[in-house]
């Protein structure tokens, strides 16, 4: 009887202790296959209920879209006639050279379905294992590196987002080429550890990727230096940069592959 | 008459993710402020209905969110919520011993606490207390203006 009353008396506190518990276990574990299934369940049920947003947001944009595409195609057409002279004369110093010709990189169209949180950390998109997308595939859109694929669905997929807390990648900046690793900080703003203090850098230049891991080719755009502070006590300078990507309106992403 | 209940308060708790999904993001300057409409359900339900259950649905609601929103701090948005409903229904246990004031500060201190520990965890720069209470302050503002919003028109201010 005494031990009922006590439970009915704390039966809140104990609701908050089991749920505490299981967030914290969550929280510091939550990487198991299944949450990882769970994980991609909820991502196609998620684009499924979001497909009419899709729909309207694809109607708004494509007027707008089609006539940017429209001065965009002719700005390409001049540059393709200049690339079209280099390409001819670049084969030829190849040759010459005996070069291994480079693949361009395979890229897979996406529309972005879900954009609901103040600091955006994943976006979901609408291509998954039917489209061959593969887990830890880099996502890009025209100003650069947005992401890489994390949770794969049948027709949807999570990207986790340049901006999250615990986004890393290999970077070469400035005119040597120096290492460095790119961290996000706070909204689009990020930090560059590890570049040498030997290394001259200018505010303005931009990030490449370095191509140097697994997943990320070689020299897409990360980021823009904003800031470089070489006064410190470390070996490294202090390097602040901006995403170059605009976060906040995207539509359309490219998956590599 | 009880599953009528639950299909009830099961067709609520959709539309409110729905909604979540839908709601319109709030550009101030650099600054992107999207209020927490699970938020608003969640204190709504605690201030009606008690916390013991509440804490069990706002658990769920912020498993779920972690799971569209989150890749590497999955529970963050559970932990928070759970934490919530049990801050704001406390105001069902003291209804009669509160005033509305009281009550509404209580409501908007869990509220900046909710949005305060999220941002501390989530914004990586030691440096950036500012941009943590600007966000904190900006999210929590918006979604208690949502919640008065429902309670001035909708409740009719029988929440506080």
């Amino acid at each position: 009887m005494k031990s009922n009353w006590i439970v009915s008396f704390h039966r809140d506190a104990i609701a908050l202790g089991i749920s505490l518990l299981v967030s914290l276990i969550l929280l510091f574990s939550n990487k198991s296959p299944f949450i990882d299934a769970l994980e991609a369940d909820i991502t196609d049920g998620y684009l499924i209920l979001t497909s009419p947003q899709r729909w309207y947001r694809d109607i708004l944009s494509t007027k707008e879209q089609n006539s940017l595409l429209a001065q965009k195609a002719i700005q390409l057409q001049l540059l393709y006639s200049q690339n079209e002279h280099f390409r001819v004369e670049n084969d030829h110093l190849r040759r010459m050279l005996n070069f291994a010709s480079i693949n361009p990189l395979s890229l897979l169209p996406a529309n972005i379905t879900n954009r609901h949180s103040a600091m955006l950390q994943s976006v979901i998109i609408d291509v998954g294992k039917n489209h061959d997308v593969r887990k830890n595939q880099p996502v890009i859109d025209m100003a650069g590196l947005m992401g890489k694929t994390i949770s794969i669905g049948e027709i949807a997929t999570k990207v986790q987002l340049i901006t999250d807390k615990n986004y890393r990648v290999s970077i070469r900046v400035g005119e040597k080429k120096s290492l460095g690793i790119f961290l996000p900080s706070h909204g689009r703003f990020g930090i560059l550890e590890g570049v040498r203090k030997s290394m001259e850098l200018n505010v303005g230049e931009i990030a490449y990727t370095s191509g140097i891991s697994d997943i990320y080719p070689a020299n897409i755009p990360v980021a823009r230096v904003t800031s470089v502070n070489s006064n410190n006590d470390r070996p490294f300078q202090d390097v602040t940069v901006e995403i170059l990507v605009d976060l906040q309106n995207f539509n359309y992403v490219f998956v590599v592959q | 008459m009880k599953n009528h209940k639950i299909i009830l308060h099961s067709i609520f708790l959709l539309a409110v993710i729905i909604i979540q999904a839908y709601f319109p993001i709030i550009y101030l300057g650099s600054l992107t402020i999207s209020p927490d409409i699970t938020l608003v359900y969640i204190s709504i339900m605690a201030i009606l209905y008690g916390r013991f259950n509440i804490i069990f649905i706002a658990f769920f609601l912020g498993l779920f969110q972690d799971l569209i929103s989150q890749v590497t701090l999955l529970g963050l948005f559970s932990f928070l919520k759970t934490l919530a409903a049990y801050g704001i229904g406390s105001i069902n246990l003291h209804d009669s011993v509160w005033n509305r004031k009281v009550q509404s500060s209580v409501i908007i201190v869990t509220y900046f606490i909710h949005f305060f520990l999220y941002f501390y965890v989530v914004i990586n720069d030691s440096a950036s207390w500012i941009v943590i209470l600007q966000y904190s302050f900006l999210q929590t503002i918006f979604t208690f203006g949502i919640f008065w919003l429902l309670n001035r028109f909708i409740f009719g201010r029988r929440l506080t």
